[in-house]
């Protein structure tokens, strides 16, 4: 179903969820999927492995800590599992990816999970706790998912210019006028 | 015997004075710099309102130049979102981008942003970047808030935003963006500034406001969320607040 996986938790860590992705369990379903390799973005996070690059069951993992930007690594994969932080989450949704959030429930106030929540309900992306992750695994079906919306930041625009907040135009405008 | 207890005397007055004289350099140099920030926020103020009384005397001509846009960053998200929200906003130069310090990452990609893709600008010289103090770090407690960084953070605030004096202050929900507005408020109520603020909620938040937005209805101008079930709450707990509601807009 999915051939390449990345899975990124952002720059809090989040070992719950990398110490989920490398269990048995996971990894029986990785296969089942038939996905020939996973990218993780960890954090910091102890595994203990002897190098960043092992191979489990025909499948290539291959682990780093942060990159300075994972566009790349988004644009790469089928799907992609995540915390719910807004940078990742809208990054993959807005190239059209299927999603698979876990929040990350240790946060001040648990404040990921409204959006993940709010994502789930409107059918653009699925969620998963921690407990449930391996159940919503084998539930995966991408042809539920609806397009995301894009972002339209150009009526913030629009509506600074009819609100008449002084920009270069207007006030040269202005001083003509008067 | 009673040498023991001589030399045992002498020990702790040797350390009570090491102490007393550590505390005192210390305290004096917080109050020093402090001193320092309060004396120039003044310096600055008197400045800002003699301008203003000049411009005033002289009729309006002098006041119409180029009053910058101030363009809060915050860390991670934040930014992310920030950075999408502002390629839209082509006509609003020069700008003036505030990072925090302990977070010069945002910063750094603002700068790669205006130098792809507004190179012209950057030449122009109408783009500057500016860190200040940083109020909150994650899970800071109020209490040392209000103790140890908030006045600092307000302090520069205000020593930034008369220096830059700007027209418009975009922030879309970090911490530092606070003492910036609350500044730029109180600066316009007694007529010193006319500075407008637009604050933007971030789009994580689905069903109710954060930290900053709570402070922030007060202060703002123009307040936007990104989700209709987010304005029906506010317009329920907040009858008093404008608040908008236009679509998703990061």
């Amino acid at each position: 179903m999915f051939e390449r996986v990345f899975v990124t938790v952002g720059t809090t860590s989040f070992q719950q969820l990398i110490q989920l992705i490398v269990s048995d369990k996971v990894v029986d379903q990785f296969s089942k999927w038939g996905v020939k390799e996973v990218r993780i973005q960890g954090g910091k996070n102890n595994i203990d492995r002897d190098s960043n690059e092992w191979v489990e069951r025909d499948i290539k993992y291959s682990l780093y800590e942060y990159k300075p930007t994972i566009d790349e690594d988004i644009q790469w994969a089928d799907i992609i599992i995540s915390h719910a932080g807004a940078g990742t989450t809208l990054e993959a949704l807005d190239q059209g990816k299927v999603l698979l959030v876990v929040p990350n429930e240790t946060l001040m106030d648990n404040h990921q999970l409204e959006l993940a929540k709010k994502l789930e309900k409107e059918n653009y992306a699925f969620m998963a706790t921690i407990d449930t992750f391996c159940k919503q695994m084998e539930d995966i079906d991408p042809s539920v998912l609806k397009p995301f919306p894009p972002a339209r930041p150009e009526l913030l625009a629009n509506y600074l210019a009819q609100m008449n907040i002084p920009n270069k135009k207007s006030k040269l405008n202005r001083t003509k006028t008067e | 015997m009673e040498a023991l207890v001589y030399f045992v005397d002498s020990v702790a007055e040797a350390g009570w004075l090491t102490a007393k004289v550590l505390l005192t350099v210390i305290l004096g140099g917080y109050v020093m710099i402090g001193c320092a920030m309060v004396s120039y926020c003044f310096l600055l103020f008197f400045a800002v309102c003699f301008k203003k009384l000049v411009s005033l005397l002289r009729g309006n001509w002098l006041m119409v130049e180029d009053l910058p846009t101030m363009i809060i960053l915050g860390s991670g998200g934040h930014t992310k979102e920030m950075l999408k929200i502002i390629p839209s906003l082509s006509a609003l130069y020069p700008r003036v981008y505030v990072g925090a310090n302990t977070d010069p990452l945002s910063l750094d990609k603002a700068m790669k942003f205006e130098h792809f893709k507004n190179r012209r600008q950057v030449e122009l010289g109408n783009v500057k970047f500016l860190m200040t103090y940083r109020i909150r770090a994650v899970g800071q407690r109020l209490l040392s808030v209000v103790m140890c960084s908030g006045p600092y953070a307000f302090l520069h605030a205000a020593i930034l935003v008369l220096s830059e004096r700007p027209e418009t202050i975009i922030c879309n929900g970090p911490g530092t963006c606070v003492p910036f507005c609350v500044v730029g408020y109180l600066l316009t109520k007694i007529r010193v500034l006319e500075t407008r603020i637009i604050f933007v909620e971030s789009v994580c938040r689905v069903e109710s406001l954060s930290m900053t937005g709570r402070i922030l209805l007060r202060f703002a101008n123009v307040f936007f969320v990104q989700w209709q079930e987010l304005q029906n709450k506010c317009l329920q707990l907040y009858p008093h607040a404008k608040v908008r509601y236009m679509g998703r807009l990061a």
